[in-house]
């Protein structure tokens, strides 16, 4: 081989490797939506007013659905990545696991924008926007204590265990009702956030303890899911069932008296100043505040009257 | 150059750019270098209360100027001495004032302020954010989780809790004098400034 085919080879090669870094989405202008799972009508809202909000500004927008697998999930960030999106709004499925995508899209220059659901990591997505889940739980148990008197026996049904907002609002509801001895924790067990498998673990509860007062639901689709446990025990005078989401059944039910009361979220706001900022940043903004909670109301009796027509 | 010689070469060369762009590291280093140490809200949260909580009560305005500037100007007010945190219609206001007690119920003791104004100061049901936002000295930006976060405002009702209410519930009686520094929460909807009820971080009692 002559000299001049040597250095041509040695070009090829670093040619080859200057590929990887050329800009993500130079000539494209895309963002992804990454969700945890398209099963629940929740997280389709989230979904869906994220999108809309990326396309009134310009953006070719793609869902992408994890499924609640986080290997599904890691799948989406390789393409999303290969595919050289501009930006990612991402509802995470685990709060540790999916910080390696995060960070993964981040060094292929890929900016996240985490909704709802945050990442363990100060400074691997852009930012975040949380419900105050905690804040809300804490309003939600005050309420609790207030309608049983401070006196009573209840149960509690978190969502999945790896999602920090289980546990942001069952820290919420306990830093509250802890304090008042009169109130008694019988059975606490995870339903995965799902309104089937809450049914079940509130029909397996009440049969090995018949004297429950209230059951604090982590969030709307398994309250509705123990309400329909309790309708069917014929137990509706003697529990209350608490939710979180703000969801329209329950909403409808705290009007009608088959919730005692909820929390609202507001997805299409945190999906819609996702998309908002994403494209801020796109356009060369980088002052953006780490993690941005966004406040909760609490839903009962007295004020669901404002809610019903949203 | 023969060609068994220049086809070694070049894949020495290859071979040289791919190592080159590798960074090879034992797994047990790597995991050591990503330990990240335990958060203690304990700590975190005694360090707000006794280092920093003292500098900014001494900046706190008075109830009775705060409510007058609400009164007056309510988005001013709201930006001048509120803080709230994200996106949120819960605006905190660290205070500091004097009164006379007028009354001592089950969860606040009613105190009238030196324009003849009443106020509450909570003595039960202190929980959620208002000393851990209104202080102004706690960043979210610092935490790795809202969990951490949040651990930090039950540390400080914690120390709420055990030494100013405890004390005003062993010791307030009606017609006391009560120094007190504490934080208001106000929805920035509220036009209503008559009874706002105080979160106390600090309180003295004198006899009358």
């Amino acid at each position: 081989m002559s000299l001049s085919r040597f250095i041509v080879v040695l070009f090829l090669i670093s040619g080859l490797s200057a590929c990887n870094n050329r800009k993500p989405g130079q000539d494209t202008h895309k963002i992804a939506v990454i969700i945890s799972t398209l099963n629940n009508p929740w997280f389709v809202v989230l979904a869906e007013s994220a999108a809309d909000r990326a396309k009134e500004l310009g953006y070719e927008t793609t869902i992408f659905d994890s499924q609640n697998n986080s290997a599904k999930e890691a799948e989406h960030f390789d393409n999303v990545i290969a595919m050289k999106y501009n930006a990612i709004l991402f509802n995470p499925t685990d709060a540790d696991g999916s910080v390696l995508n995060v960070k993964r899209a981040k060094d292929a220059g890929i900016p996240t924008f985490c909704m709802d659901r945050e990442i363990n990591s100060k400074d691997a997505a852009v930012t975040q926007l949380l419900s105050d889940n905690f804040t809300g739980c804490v309003k939600l148990g005050q309420y609790v204590v207030r309608q049983l008197n401070k006196s009573g026996n209840y149960v509690e049904i978190l969502g999945l265990v790896g999602d920090n907002n289980t546990w942001n609002r069952s820290n919420g509801f306990h830093s509250v009702v802890d304090e008042f001895p009169g109130l008694k924790m019988v059975a606490q067990q995870s339903a995965d956030f799902d309104r089937n498998k809450a049914m079940d673990v509130m029909e397996t509860i009440m049969q090995a303890h018949s004297d429950i007062d209230a059951v604090f639901c982590g969030n709307d689709a398994m309250a509705m899911g123990a309400y329909q446990a309790v309708l069917a025990a014929g137990k509706t005078d003697r529990i209350m069932v608490f939710g979180f989401d703000g969801a329209r059944d329950a909403v409808n039910g705290v009007a009608q008296g088959k919730i005692a009361a909820t929390v609202m979220q507001f997805p299409v706001l945190m999906a819609r100043t996702s998309a908002e900022l994403a494209d801020q940043y796109i356009q060369g903004n980088r002052d953006f505040a780490g993690k941005t909670p966004v406040e909760v109301i609490l839903i009962t009796p007295e004020n669901v009257g404002a809610f019903l027509d949203e | 150059m023969n060609r068994p010689l220049k086809y070694i070469i070049t894949i020495l060369a290859v071979l040289l750019v791919l190592i080159l762009s590798l960074d090879i590291q034992k797994l047990d280093e790597y995991k050591a270098g990503q330990t990240v140490a335990v958060f203690n809200a304990t700590e975190y949260a005694d360090d707000v209360w006794e280092n920093k909580l003292p500098y900014t009560i001494d900046k706190a305005p008075e109830i009775i100027t705060l409510v007058d500037f609400l009164r007056e100007n309510k988005e001013t007010a709201f930006n001048e001495y509120g803080r709230k945190l994200g996106i949120s219609k819960t605006w905190y206001f660290l205070v500091r004032d004097k009164g006379v007690i007028t009354a001592v119920e089950d969860e606040y003791l009613t105190v009238q302020l030196s324009n003849r104004e009443q106020i509450r100061i909570a003595t039960s049901f202190i929980f959620g954010n208002a000393v851990r936002d209104g202080s102004g000295v706690v960043d979210i930006s610092v935490f790795v989780n809202m969990t951490q976060f949040n651990d930090v405002s039950i540390a400080l009702n914690k120390r709420v809790k055990e030494e100013v209410v405890s004390y005003l519930k062993q010791s307030a009686r009606t017609g006391m004098n009560l120094i007190f520094a504490g934080v208001l929460e106000i929805n920035e909807d509220a036009s209503d400034f008559n009874t706002l009820t105080v979160v106390p971080v600090k309180a003295l009692l004198m006899d009358e």
